[in-house]
C-alpha cells in the first residue's frame, strides 16, 4: 500500500511540476508570430551581409538543408492554422491566386492574369494552366471554388468581404449571418448558395469576385492557399502546389520538405528542407556550431555566440512591432495623460541598444517600419524619452505613485529581457513596475483574449502585407482589439481609409490614422526587432519578403 | 489470491485517482489550446469554432466520462495540438522511450551489482573510498547537468556522436543506437549509484551472517562466498528497489529527453503540457502510472517468489 501511495504521489508530483515549469518551454525565435522583412532601400540595409567569408562559391543544384527551429506548426490546415511559424511553412507548399514578391508587391501565382474593376469591387482572376498538385492531379476550378468556400466558411480574415463568385456559368451568393452562440458572444456564419447564371463566365478559367465593399488591398487576401477540392486531412497531409511538398512530419522532432519535381514554375534548387525541431532557442546556435543544423533565424541574440566562425548572416527587419501594450481599461491608463508619461519615461534607444543589440528599427506606431509606403514616419520620435514631462504628466494626472504589473510570455525571452529593461526606465520618473512572467497559453488567453492584464510586453504582427493587419485591431469593436482602444476618430478614419479607392488619398488616411493611435498614446510602440537569418556558408540564395517566411526554393546549394 | 485481487483492485483505484486528479489539475491552470493553435491573428469566430470543434465547450465531468470511456476501449481520444489519434501519436515515441529505459537499466544492473559487491568486499581500501565518493557525486549531481557534460566531452570534443542530430531507428539503426547510448548513460549515473549503494549495504550485512561463515570454513574461495552465496541473498532484500529504479528511469528521462533533443515520450509530455493539450497528457501520465504501477506490482510478487520467508500467510 505504501509503495502505491509512493507511485500516486510520484504521478502527482510529475504533473504538478510539470504544470509548475511550463513556461520557458517552446522559446522564442518569432516574436508573437511573425516577423519579416522589407527590403528597404534607404533606411535600413536589408538583404545578405557577409560575417566571416563571402560566399563566392558555384551555384550548384541538389543538396539537403536542415533548418534549426524552436517552434513547431500545429498542423498544416492553411484553414484552421495561422501561426506564423505554420504560415512560412505553408509559403514553400501552397500557393494562392495571388502571391507576394520579395518586394512586397502582389504577383500573380495561380492566377495566370487578373483583372480589377475601378471602383474596386470586382476582381476578375484567370487560372493557370498546367499546375500540378503535389498528389499528381492537376489544378481546375473546382479546386479553387472548394478553397474559396473553405475560407469563407472557416472564416479566413478578409473573405467575409466577398458578396458574390463567378465561374463556370454558376454564380455563389454569399449571405452572412450574425448568431448569438450559448454565451451570447457574436458568431458571424456564412451560407453560399450557387445559382445558374448568365452573367457568370462559361469558360472554366476565369473566375469573377464581387466584394460588397471596395479593398484594395484584397489582392493581399486572396494570396490565400488553394487546395484540392475535398482534401482529406490536410492538418496532417497537406497538399497544395507549391515547390515544396510536405514528405513526412515527426512531432518534437522534425519536418522534412522535399523537392516539387512538377512543379509549375521554377522548380527548387534544393532536393529537401529538413525543419529540425530544438525546444529551446538558446539550443540553435549551439547546434549550429555542432554541425547539426545549417541554418537559423535568431532575434534575441543567438547569432553572437557565432563570431569568429563562418556564417552567412541575412538581415531582414520585422514584419511586426514590439509594443509596451497598456490595458486602456485599466485605471490609471484610461488617462490619456499616464500613457503619455509612460511613453516618454520608455526609452526605446536604449531598448534597442542593450536588448535587440542595435538590431532593430525604433518604430512609433503600430504598423511596422517595413510597410515603408504606409508607415507614418513623422511619429516615431514623438515621445522620445524626457523623464521631466513624464512626471509633469503623471503630476498632472494626479498619478505620482503610479504602479503597475507588466504581464509577459515566458517563453520569449526578448519580451522579457524589454519588460526589465522598461522597469528600470520607468523607475526614474518614479513608477513602480512589476514583473509577472506567464506561460504563452496563459498568455494568449488572459491577457490577449481577455485583456486581464495592465500593460504586456509582445509583437505584434501583419498576417498580410497591408496595413489594415495592424490597424484593425485598434477598431473599438475588434474582437482582437487587447489594447482595449477606443476613439470615435479613429474609427471613423479607419473605415474611410478602407473604403478609399484612390492609392494616394488611402495612404494618408492610413498615416493618419496612425497619427491619431500616437496622440491617443494607445500604447508604446518601442521597435521592429531584426530578424537574422543566419545560414552556413555552403548555401547561398537568401531571398527576404515584408512577411514572416522562409523561402526555401530560393536557396541553393554551394561549392 | 485474495491477496492477489486484493493488489489488482487498489491498483485499480489508484490509476482512478491519478486520472481525476491530473484531468483537474489541468482544467484549473489557465491557458486555451485553441488559442496556442491559432496564434493572435485569429478572430473570435474562429477560436469559437475550433474550441466547439475540439469539444472544449462541453462541460468538464462530460468531457472526463467521455474520455475515460474511450480509454477503455482503446481510444485515447484526438490530440489537440497534432489533430491526430492520441494512440498514433505515441506509436512513434514509444518504442523510443522504452528502448532508452531498457538501456538505461541495463546499464543499471550490469554496472551496479557488481560494482556493490565490489565495494563490500573492500572495506576502508583506497579503492573503496574513492568509489564511494564517486557515488555520492553520481547520486547528487543533477541529470541534466551530467547530460550537458556527457555531449560536451563525448560530442563536442571527442566527435564520438553529433548532439542533437537524432535519427531514428527506421533511417539508421547504428546510429540511433549510438545516438541513444550516451542519453542512456545520463539517465542511469544516479540510478547506478543507487543500486551500488543498496546492494553495499545489504552484502555488508550478509556477510556478517552465520552461513558466509561455514561456506568460508568449509574452504570456499571468498569470490565464490560473495558473489554466490551472499549476493543470492542481498539481491532479494534489493528487489524492492527495482520498482523505485525504474519510476527513477522514467522521470530521468523527461528531463534527459529534453536536453538531448530526443522525441520520445517525456519530450511529448513537456511539450503537451505547455500547448495543454489534454487528451496527450492525460493518457501520458495515465500510462506512466500504469508502468510504474506494474513494476510495483509485478515487483511485489517477485518478493514473494524468491523469499518464503515473508510470504504472507493469507
Amino acid at each position: 500500500m505504501k509503495k502505491k501511495f509512493m507511485a500516486l504521489v510520484l504521478g502527482l508530483a510529475l504533473t504538478a511540476s510539470l504544470i509548475a515549469g511550463c513556461g520557458g518551454k517552446s522559446a522564442g525565435t518569432q516574436s508573437t508570430g511573425s516577423t519579416d522583412s522589407t527590403p528597404a532601400a534607404g533606411s535600413t540595409a536589408a538583404g545578405s551581409e557577409s560575417a566571416g567569408s563571402e560566399s563566392a562559391g558555384q551555384m550548384v543544384e541538389g543538396g539537403d538543408f536542415i533548418k534549426g527551429v524552436s517552434t513547431e506548426a500545429p498542423g498544416f490546415d492553411p484553414f484552421t492554422i495561422q501561426t506564423a511559424e505554420a504560415r512560412s511553412i505553408f509559403f514553400n507548399i501552397y500557393e494562392g491566386l495571388m502571391g507576394t514578391g520579395t518586394d512586397g508587391s502582389f504577383e500573380t501565382a495561380l492566377a495566370e492574369s487578373y483583372e480589377v474593376s475601378d471602383d474596386l469591387q470586382t476582381y476578375t482572376f484567370v487560372l493557370r494552366e498546367g499546375v500540378k498538385f503535389h498528389d499528381g492531379s492537376d489544378l481546375t476550378m473546382e479546386d479553387v471554388l472548394y478553397s474559396i468556400e473553405k475560407a469563407i466558411t472557416a472564416p479566413i480574415t478578409g473573405y467575409n468581404e466577398i458578396d458574390q463568385y463567378m465561374a463556370g456559368g454558376k454564380a455563389y451568393t454569399v449571405t452572412y449571418k450574425t448568431d448569438k452562440d450559448e454565451d451570447g458572444k457574436e458568431i458571424q456564419t456564412a451560407e453560399i448558395a450557387a445559382a445558374d447564371s448568365a452573367d457568370a463566365p462559361s469558360d472554366e478559367k476565369t473566375l469573377v469576385i464581387h466584394l460588397n465593399t471596395p479593398d484594395s488591398g484584397f489582392l493581399a487576401i486572396i494570396t490565400n492557399p488553394i487546395v484540392p477540392k475535398d482534401a482529406k486531412d490536410l492538418a496532417t497531409n497537406p497538399i497544395g502546389t507549391g515547390p515544396f511538398k510536405m514528405e513526412e512530419f515527426m512531432e518534437q522532432d522534425h519536418t522534412l520538405l522535399t523537392k516539387f519535381e512538377d512543379y509549375w514554375g521554377e522548380p527548387a534548387h534544393l532536393d529537401s528542407v529538413t525543419l529540425k525541431y530544438y525546444e529551446n532557442t538558446a539550443e540553435l546556435a549551439t547546434n549550429y556550431l555542432a554541425g547539426a543544423i545549417d541554418g537559423f533565424n535568431s532575434n534575441s541574440g543567438g547569432w553572437r555566440e557565432l563570431e569568429g566562425t563562418d556564417y552567412v548572416q541575412n538581415v531582414r527587419h520585422a514584419n511586426a512591432v514590439q509594443v509596451l501594450a497598456l490595458n486602456n481599461d485599466f485605471g490609471p491608463f484610461k488617462d490619456v495623460r499616464v500613457r503619455q508619461a509612460v511613453a516618454y519615461a520608455v526609452d526605446s534607444d536604449e531598448i534597442i541598444e542593450t536588448v535587440s543589440y542595435g538590431m532593430g528599427t525604433k518604430a512609433g506606431t503600430p504598423v511596422t517600419p517595413g510597410l515603408q509606403k504606409y508607415f507614418n514616419d513623422e511619429l516615431t520620435s514623438v515621445y522620445d524619452v524626457n523623464v521631466e514631462k513624464a512626471k509633469e504628466l503623471l503630476k498632472e494626472a494626479g498619478q505620482e505613485n503610479l504602479s503597475f504589473t507588466i504581464r509577459v510570455p515566458s517563453n520569449y525571452q526578448v519580451h522579457v529581457d524589454t519588460a526589465q529593461v522598461i522597469a528600470n526606465q520607468l523607475a526614474k520618473a518614479g513608477i513602480t513596475v512589476d514583473i509577472e512572467s506567464v506561460d504563452w497559453n496563459t498568455w494568449l488567453t488572459r491577457v490577449y483574449q481577455k485583456s486581464e492584464y495592465e500593460a504586456t510586453v509582445v509583437s505584434v504582427d501583419g498576417r498580410i502585407a497591408f496595413p489594415t493587419a495592424f490597424l484593425n485591431r485598434y477598431v473599438s469593436t475588434a474582437s482582437d482589439n487587447f489594447i482595449r482602444f477606443n476613439s470615435k476618430a479613429f474609427d471613423d478614419v479607419y473605415a474611410k481609409a478602407i473604403l478609399e479607392t484612390d492609392d494616394a488619398e488611402q495612404v494618408k488616411l492610413f498615416k493618419e490614422a496612425q497619427k491619431i493611435i500616437s496622440d491617443e498614446c494607445a500604447s508604446v510602440y518601442l521597435q521592429d526587432i531584426d530578424m537574422i537569418v543566419v545560414n552556413s556558408p555552403r548555401f547561398g540564395g537568401f531571398a527576404s519578403y515584408p512577411l514572416y517566411v522562409d523561402d526555401y526554393s530560393a536557396l541553393y546549394s554551394v561549392q | 489470491m485474495r491477496y492477489f485481487v486484493r493488489k489488482v483492485g487498489i491498483l485499480v483505484l489508484t490509476l482512478f485517482v491519478i486520472s481525476i486528479v491530473t484531468f483537474w489539475l489541468f482544467h484549473i491552470v489557465p491557458g486555451d489550446p485553441a488559442a496556442m493553435m491559432l496564434g493572435t491573428s485569429a478572430s473570435q469566430e474562429q477560436l469559437e469554432d475550433l474550441r466547439k470543434e475540439l469539444g472544449l465547450d462541453r462541460p468538464m465531468t462530460e468531457q472526463y466520462t467521455d474520455w475515460v470511456g474511450g480509454a477503455l476501449h482503446g481510444d485515447f481520444g484526438t490530440s489537440i495540438m497534432y489533430r491526430k489519434p492520441v494512440a498514433n501519436l505515441l506509436k512513434g515515441k514509444l518504442s523510443i522511450t522504452l528502448i532508452l529505459g531498457a538501456l538505461a537499466l541495463a546499464l543499471v544492473i550490469v554496472i551496479g551489482i557488481p560494482l556493490g559487491v565490489f565495494t563490500a568486499g573492500r572495506k576502508h581500501a583506497v579503492s573503496e573510498q574513492i568509489l564511494n565518493f564517486l557515488n555520492i557525486l553520481g547520486i547528487s549531481v543533477p541529470g541534466f547537468f551530467l547530460s550537458i557534460l556527457l555531449i560536451w566531452v563525448f560530442g563536442l570534443i571527442l566527435h564520438w556522436f553529433a548532439p542533437g542530430r537524432f535519427v531514428t531507428m527506421e533511417r539508421d539503426p547504428a546510429g540511433f543506437f549510438r545516438y541513444m547510448i550516451f542519453p542512456a548513460i545520463a539517465i542511469a549515473i544516479p540510478q547506478t549509484c543507487i543500486l551500488c549503494k543498496y546492494i553495499r549495504t545489504a552484502v555488508i550485512e550478509e556477510v556478517r551472517a552465520d552461513y558466509v561463515r561455514t561456506a568460508r570454513s568449509k574452504g570456499s574461495t571468498k569470490n565464490r562466498i560473495m558473489y554466490v552465496h551472499v549476493l543470492k541473498n542481498a539481491i532479494v532484500s534489493v528487489v524492492p528497489l527495482i520498482g523505485m529504479i525504474v519510476s527513477g528511469i522514467f522521470s530521468g528521462s523527461i528531463v534527459i529527453e529534453q536536453v538531448f533533443g530526443i522525441p520520445g515520450i517525456g519530450r511529448l509530455l513537456i511539450a503537451s503540457v505547455t500547448s495543454r493539450d489534454y487528451p496527450t497528457v492525460q493518457t501520458l501520465v495515465m500510462y506512466i502510472a500504469i508502468v510504474i504501477l506494474i513494476v510495483n506490482f509485478i515487483v511485489d510478487i517477485l518478493i514473494q517468489i524468491l523469499d518464503p520467508r515473508i510470504r504472507i500467510a493469507r
